[in-house]
C-alpha cells in the first residue's frame, strides 16, 4: 500500500554479490599472516554486532559483555577438555550460560530500576566480580588459564588450516547480521529502539519494557558467548585476564559506535575500520616497538571515539542514513 | 455506560499531597476538560491513570475493570492512550517509526502496524513527514506526532495533556478543529489552560484545586463559578 523504503536497486545487488564473492575468495589469496588478521577482524565485527543488539538497539549500554564472552569461552572449553564434548555442541551450552547470566542481570536491573549510566556501571561490576572468581578457581585453570590442543579435528572445531576458521567466523557474522536484520523489522526491534529513546514514553505507548530488555540482552549475550567459544577454538588459550579484559569490551563498543549503533551493517563497517587502522599503524616504518604501537593505537582510538560521539552521534553509517532521509524529505 | 470510575485517589510525594481523594466518573464518549491552576494535581492524575505512577490508595476502573497499580504497557493494552504535556517523541526515530510503536499494540505484525501508523499519520496531517526524524520536527508537529502515537495504540480512553500549549493561535484553531474528527467514539480527558478550547471541545469540565475536585459540571458553568475565577485570577482582596 505505502512504498516507504525503496527496494534495493540493481546497483546495490551487484555490490552485494561482489562483496560476498570477494569475502569468500579471500582465503585463496591471503597468506597465513593476513588470514589470521582477517579472522581476528571478523571476530571483532561479530562481537560488535552482538553488542549492538543490546547497546545499539535496546539502549542497554553494557560494559559487561566480556562476562558473556567468558561464559561462552569457558563453558565450551571445559566441556571439551573435561568431558570431551565437541565445542560445536558446547557452543550452544555456552550460549545458554551467557543467556542465563544476561537474564539474571536484566531481571535485577528492572527490579531495582537500574537504567542508563547506572546500568553500564552495574555491568562493569559483574565483570569485576567474575574476574577474581575465575582467577582463584583452580579447577577451571585459575589465573593461568586453559590451553586447548593444537590438532586438526574438524568435529571439535579445531583446524590446522586457518581458512576453515575464517569460514566459520564469516558464517557467524552472516548469522549475526541476519538475526539483527530480522529483529530490526520485527515488533521486538521497534520496541527495543523505543525503549532506547524514551523508556517511559515507550511504556505508555504499550511497550512491555521489562520483557523487551530481557529478550534483547539474552539474545545479545547468547550470540556473544558463541563468539567466546570461537575465540577459544581459534587462539587455543583462554585466561580470565584476556577474556574478561578491557580490550575485547572496548572493541565491541568502539566498532559499533563508530560504524553506526542501531544499524545492521554499522558494527561491521566500524570494527573493520578499526582493524585496518590498527594494522596500518603497525606497518608504518616508524620503528615503534609493539608496546609503544599498542599505546599509540589506544590513544588514537580514544580520540576517534570522542570525535565520533561529538560530531557523528549516528556513526559513519548513521550519518549516511540520516543524510539520505533528509534528502528524501527535501525531495518530497 | 461508565468508561472511567475514579474513587478516592490519593498520592503523596514526600511532604506534598498531590492528590487528596479525587473521585469522579466519566461516561462513554464524554469529552471532559480537566482545568485548574498549576500544581492542582492534573498531571499527577494523568500519571496515575496511565500507570506511570502508582496511587497510594484509591481505585481506577476502566469499563468496570480495576487498573490502578497496573504497569503502563498493560494499561495501554487495555485501552488508555496518552499524549504527554512536554512532548516525548522518540527523537532518533522517524515519524513513521514513532507511530508504528504505538500501532504495534493492535497489530503485532510490523508490516501491518506500519500501514496502520501511516493511516494515522495521514489523519493528523503528518503523512508527508513520515520519514523525518522526531528531532527535526517543530513544536507544533511534535504535538501532532505525540497525538498520532497515542491514537495508533487504539485507545478507548484518550488522555490529552495540554496538547495546545506552545502553539500559536492559528495552530490552536487548527488543532481544535482536528481533534473531534480524530476522537470519534473515544472517551477523552483533556487537561487544558486554553479556556476557549475547553468550551469548544468539552461537554463537561472538572475543576481541580490542591489535589481535589472542586467543581464539576457544564464547561461554561464551571468557568463562571466564582471559585474557579478566584483560583485563576485571584480575589479582589488580594490585588
Amino acid at each position: 500500500m505505502f512504498q516507504v523504503r525503496p527496494l534495493p536497486n540493481t546497483g546495490t545487488a551487484v555490490l552485494t554479490v561482489t562483496l560476498v564473492v570477494v569475502v569468500l575468495a579471500l582465503p585463496m589469496v591471503l597468506n597465513s599472516y593476513y588470514l589470521t588478521l582477517a579472522v581476528s577482524a571478523a571476530l571483532w565485527a561479530y562481537l560488535s554486532l552482538c553488542w549492538n543488539l543490546s547497546g545499539g538497539y535496546a539502549g542497554l549500554f553494557s560494559f559487561g559483555h566480556t562476562a558473556f564472552f567468558a561464559a561462552g569461552a569457558y563453558t565450551s572449553t571445559l566441556l571439551y577438555t573435561e568431558l570431551a564434548v565437541s565445542p560445536w555442541l558446547g557452543m550452544f551450552a555456552g550460549a545458554g550460560m551467557g543467556a542465563l547470566l544476561a537474564l539474571i542481570i536484566a531481571v535485577l536491573a528492572v527490579r531495582y530500576r537500574i537504567r542508563g549510566m547506572y546500568f553500564s556501571l552495574a555491568t562493569v561490576a559483574v565483570v569485576e566480580i567474575l574476574r577474581p572468581v575465575l582467577d582463584t578457581w583452580s579447577s577451571v585453570g585459575g589465573s593461568t588459564g586453559i590451553l586447548l590442543p593444537l590438532l586438526n579435528s574438524p568435529g571439535n572445531m579445531l583446524f590446522i588450516k586457518r581458512a576453515y576458521y575464517y569460514y566459520v567466523i564469516v558464517g557467524l557474522v552472516a548469522v549475526a547480521m541476519l538475526v539483527t536484520w530480522m529483529i530490526a523489522r520485527s515488533r521486538l526491534g521497534y520496541y527495543a529502539i523505543a525503549i532506547r529513546e524514551d523508556e517511559t514514553a515507550a511504556e505508555v505507548s504499550g511497550v512491555p519494557s521489562a520483557r523487551v530488555k530481557r529478550q534483547m540482552l539474552a539474545i545479545s549475550a547468547a550470540l556473544t558467548a558463541v563468539g567466546g567459544t570461537f575465540y577459544a577454538q581459534f587462539y587455543l588459550f583462554i585466561q580470565p585476564e584476556i577474556v574478561l579484559g578491557w580490550d575485547p569490551q572496548m572493541q565491541m563498543i568502539l566498532g559499533t559506535m563508530v560504524g553506526g549503533p542501531g544499524t545492521v551493517a554499522g558494527p561491521v563497517v566500524g570494527s573493520l575500520a578499526f582493524s585496518v587502522l590498527t594494522e596500518v599503524l603497525q606497518l608504518l616504518p616508524i620503528g615503534w616497538s609493539p608496546e609503544i604501537a599498542a599505546i599509540v593505537m589506544r590513544l588514537i582510538w580514544g580520540v576517534i571515539l570522542v570525535a565520533v560521539m561529538l560530531y557523528l552521534p549516528g556513526g559513519l553509517l548513521g550519518m549516511g542514513l540520516h543524510a539520505r532521509k533528509r534528502a528524501r524529505v527535501a525531495r518530497a | 455506560m461508565t468508561a472511567l470510575r475514579i474513587e478516592g485517589l490519593r498520592k503523596r510525594f514526600k511532604g506534598l499531597e498531590a492528590l487528596r481523594g479525587v473521585s469522579f466518573e466519566v461516561a462513554d464518549g464524554e469529552v471532559v476538560g480537566i482545568v485548574g491552576a498549576n500544581g492542582a494535581g492534573k498531571t499527577t492524575l494523568f500519571n496515575t491513570l496511565s500507570g506511570v505512577i502508582r496511587p497510594d490508595t484509591g481505585s481506577i476502573r476502566l469499563h468496570g475493570r480495576e487498573i490502578s497499580g497496573l504497569a503502563p504497557h498493560m494499561i495501554c493494552k487495555l485501552g488508555i492512550g496518552r499524549a504527554f504535556q512536554i512532548t516525548r517523541p522518540f527523537l532518533n526515530l522517524t515519524c513513521l517509526e514513532n507511530v508504528t510503536v504505538g500501532a504495534l499494540n493492535r497489530e503485532p505484525r510490523a508490516a501491518r502496524a506500519r500501514e496502520r501508523a501511516m493511516t494515522v499519520l495521514a489523519q493528523v496531517g503528518l503523512d508527508d513527514k513520515a520519514e523525518m526524524l522526531g528531532r527535526d520536527l517543530s513544536v507544533s508537529w511534535r504535538k501532532r506526532l505525540e497525538l498520532a502515537r497515542a491514537l495508533a495504540s487504539g485507545p478507548k480512553v484518550l488522555l490529552l495533556d495540554e496538547v495546545l500549549a506552545g502553539l500559536n493561535e492559528l495552530e490552536i484553531n487548527e488543532m481544535v478543529r482536528l481533534l473531534p474528527t480524530l476522537t470519534t467514539d473515544m472517551t477523552v480527558l483533556i487537561i487544558e489552560h486554553v479556556i476557549q478550547a475547553v468550551l469548544q471541545l468539552c461537554s463537561r469540565a472538572v475543576f481541580m484545586q490542591a489535589g481535589a475536585v472542586l467543581v464539576d459540571g457544564a464547561p461554561n458553568e464551571v468557568m463562571n463559578d466564582p471559585m474557579v475565577i478566584d483560583s485563576y485570577l485571584g480575589t479582589e482582596r488580594e490585588c
